[in-house]
């Protein structure tokens, strides 16, 4: 009864004026954000956290969250029309948007986009909303002790998210964890690595921090590139929005299908919309009657990819905020915007602010409406956002990422440190040193250290306190496979067919 | 051949910075007590370990890596030369700009140099005059929102 209750206050909340309104604006500039090839997910929100000081929490949220849906659908805008994904997460879209286009069914290739983003928006937030009372009493059952234990977990997973070189990844991930220390140590009166310096007592702001490593970093690789992003032949927006409607409707087990498979994905730490939608693809293409035809233009490949990049929204939020680990770095710029607004991701946001967890996912029900809306608005029109030159992009996002840094606390220390992350972020970008991995250090590195204070003043220093019960014990044994799995796992699978051919 | 030679060469002390700066927390994280040090102690220690770990590597191969090919990004590598030198010059000139507008904005006050900066760039860039002239207006009436509507002082400078 009280979560019915609090569930109809999150209603109002997000539908009264100016929630609406917010998620508009936010589905609005998620969808530019998204549909610019080198902007991306977390640039846009890492630019747009800014601009919330001014907002409440729940407006704030609100509206960031509009954005996040906006940019997941928008990244499919120029992966259709020309074949350059806006994000990593749309990617797997250009296999069959590109050449529908091509045939001249842009419009139809949108509209699928269109449709399955909002149905996966839906699914996906009706889900979570479903198990938030579940998730409400396991989440509490989390004291001090587990979260460092789920926070190494998440560190644990540097491991899993590493694509390139594992040995540059720790470094990375290490490198985060460093500059996380730095400021007053928690529950001591220390200073580290403040150099007397005022503006570090604090540490590094974490927003100015993700500003620089997104926005920064990303220009400088964008003005390389220089023209306009459409690198395509020209393409004629054909096609009609009914017919587009109809395909997805006629779908809708590749639906319901992807839309799980996007939630399920969402939800492990690190992977996100980019494995999600390649996984929801090769699904629908095994399931389909006719698999011959993915490649050459398969509506089955649009519905299957937009709908499990929707729906990967509300499964990334899960673990993001129940524990604060990000679902991917998009999610890792939103808890940088929670914790700007006081809001700590864990317990707290099933507690005593639960009305703005309940919130989150009401407003990403919304969205899924506003994104179907403005989506069919906008697919005759789309194809303009992606002729815009690379030269006027980059000043209007420097200046609103160094004027935003500095809007944060109203110092130039901030400023300052938007300018070093970013050419750090540059060259670590360059030389393949993960940034999902330095995010992980720089995000859980602090709740880490803080519960480990925690944990031993409540233990009287010992560490027993993180073996004492069945569910810290499965967390250490979880943290151990997945640091070790990688690396024996493959030898005992050596070791067993050796034997089983014996 | 050169050019992998550079980003090899990019990379080492790209990587050597980083170790060195680890070992410095490394090391002056005695100064902490034994509670403060045990964070920084176990950051900067992972990277070392990471780092040695890696020139070990080059000499005992062991799979760390799942690509261990070296990674040319930002550009395809059939490019010309003439055009990889043009993109280079691209990025240095506005890094440059970004630090000029950062520094300069830090002495003076951030709203008077980003019309500067935004005008800087766009005749570097050979934007249409009007297209200059429309966007560096819009972003100098970004910089005044920030003023009036966010109540942000980015009109004097921090000096």
């Amino acid at each position: 009864m009280a979560d019915l209750n609090v569930l109809i206050h999150a209603i109002e909340t997000v539908l009264s004026w100016p929630g609406i309104a917010l998620i508009a604006l936010g589905v609005v500039i998620g969808i530019i954000g998204g549909g610019l090839p080198g902007v991306g997910g977390a640039l846009t929100l890492a630019i747009a956290t800014p601009f919330t000081l001014q907002m409440g929490a729940v407006n704030a949220i609100i509206f960031l969250i509009g954005i996040y849906n906006g940019v997941m659908y928008g990244g499919s805008i120029s992966a259709i029309l020309f074949n350059v994904p806006g994000s990593a997460s749309a990617a797997a879209t250009t296999l069959e948007g590109y050449p529908m286009a091509r045939e001249g069914r842009a419009v139809d290739a949108l509209t699928i986009s269109a449709v399955s983003s909002s149905i996966g928006d839906f699914l996906g937030g009706v889900a979570v909303l479903a198990i938030l009372p579940v998730l409400v009493s396991v989440v509490l059952m989390f004291g001090t002790p587990e979260y460092f234990l789920v926070a190494v977990l998440g560190l644990s997973l540097i491991i899993i998210v590493s694509e390139g070189s594992f040995l540059k990844d720790v470094m990375a991930g290490g490198f985060g964890v460093m500059l996380a220390t730095v400021g007053v140590a928690p529950m001591l009166p220390v200073q580290r690595y403040t150099f007397g310096q005022l503006g570090l007592y604090n540490g590094i702001s974490f927003v100015a921090a993700l500003i620089g490593i997104f926005a920064v970093s990303e220009m400088l690789r964008l003005s390389k590139q220089g023209g306009a992003i459409s690198r395509g032949g020209a393409v004629d927006i054909g096609g009609s929005v009914r017919s587009g409607i109809r395909t997805v409707l006629a779908k809708p087990i590749t639906l319901v299908k992807s839309s799980v498979i996007g939630l399920l994905i969402g939800a492990v730490p690190g992977s996100g919309g980019s494995v999600s939608t390649f996984i929801a693809y090769g699904e629908a293409k095994r399931a389909s009657k006719n698999p011959e035809k993915f490649g050459d233009g398969a509506e089955e490949g649009i519905v299957a990819t937009e709908s499990s990049n929707n729906a990967t929204v509300s499964g990334s939020l899960i673990p993001t905020l129940t524990f604060g680990i990000p679902g991917s770095t998009t999610t890792a710029v939103l808890i940088g915007a929670l914790m700007l607004h006081g809001i700590r991701p864990g317990p707290a946001l099933f507690g005593a602010q639960i009305n703005l967890t309940y919130s989150i996912f009401v407003t990403l029900i919304v969205c899924s409406f506003v994104i179907l809306a403005l989506g069919l608005l906008v697919v005759r029109w789309a194809g303009y956002l992606t002729t815009v030159n690379t030269s006027i992009i980059i000043p209007i996002i420097i200046v609103l990422s160094v004027l935003g840094a500095f809007s944060l606390n109203s110092n130039y220390f901030d400023v300052f440190v938007v300018l070093t992350l970013g050419i750090i972020g540059y060259f670590m970008e360059s030389y393949d040193y993960s940034l999902v991995a330095f995010l992980l250090g720089l995000i859980l590195g602090p709740i880490a250290e803080e519960n480990l204070s925690r944990s031993l003043s409540l233990s009287n220093g010992s560490f027993d306190i993180f073996f004492a019960t069945p569910l810290r014990l499965f967390l250490v044994v979880a943290t151990v496979v997945i640091i070790v799995g990688p690396y024996i796992g493959p030898a005992l699978k050596k070791q067993f067919n050796s034997i089983t051919e014996a | 051949m050169n050019r992998l030679t550079d980003v090899a060469r990019g990379e080492h002390v790209f990587a050597a910075l980083l170790t060195a700066l680890a070992a410095y927390m490394f090391v002056t994280a005695y100064d902490f007590p034994p509670a403060a040090r045990l964070f920084p102690q176990a950051a900067s220690g992972l990277v070392l370990v990471a780092a040695v770990l890696r020139v070990v590597n080059r000499f005992i191969p062991y799979e760390f890596t799942r690509n261990d090919s070296v990674v040319l990004s930002g550009s395809d590598a059939d490019e010309s030369s003439t055009s990889e030198t043009e993109d280079r010059t691209r990025m240095l000139v506005l890094g440059t700009l970004i630090t000029g507008y950062i520094f300069v904005g830090y002495a003076v006050g951030l709203f008077w140099v980003t019309p500067l900066f935004a005008f800087a760039y766009l005749v570097y860039t050979r934007q249409k005059w009007w297209v200059t002239a429309i966007i560096t207006a819009a972003l100098t009436g970004v910089a005044y929102v920030f003023v009036v509507l966010m109540n942000v002082d980015i009109v004097t400078g921090g000096i």
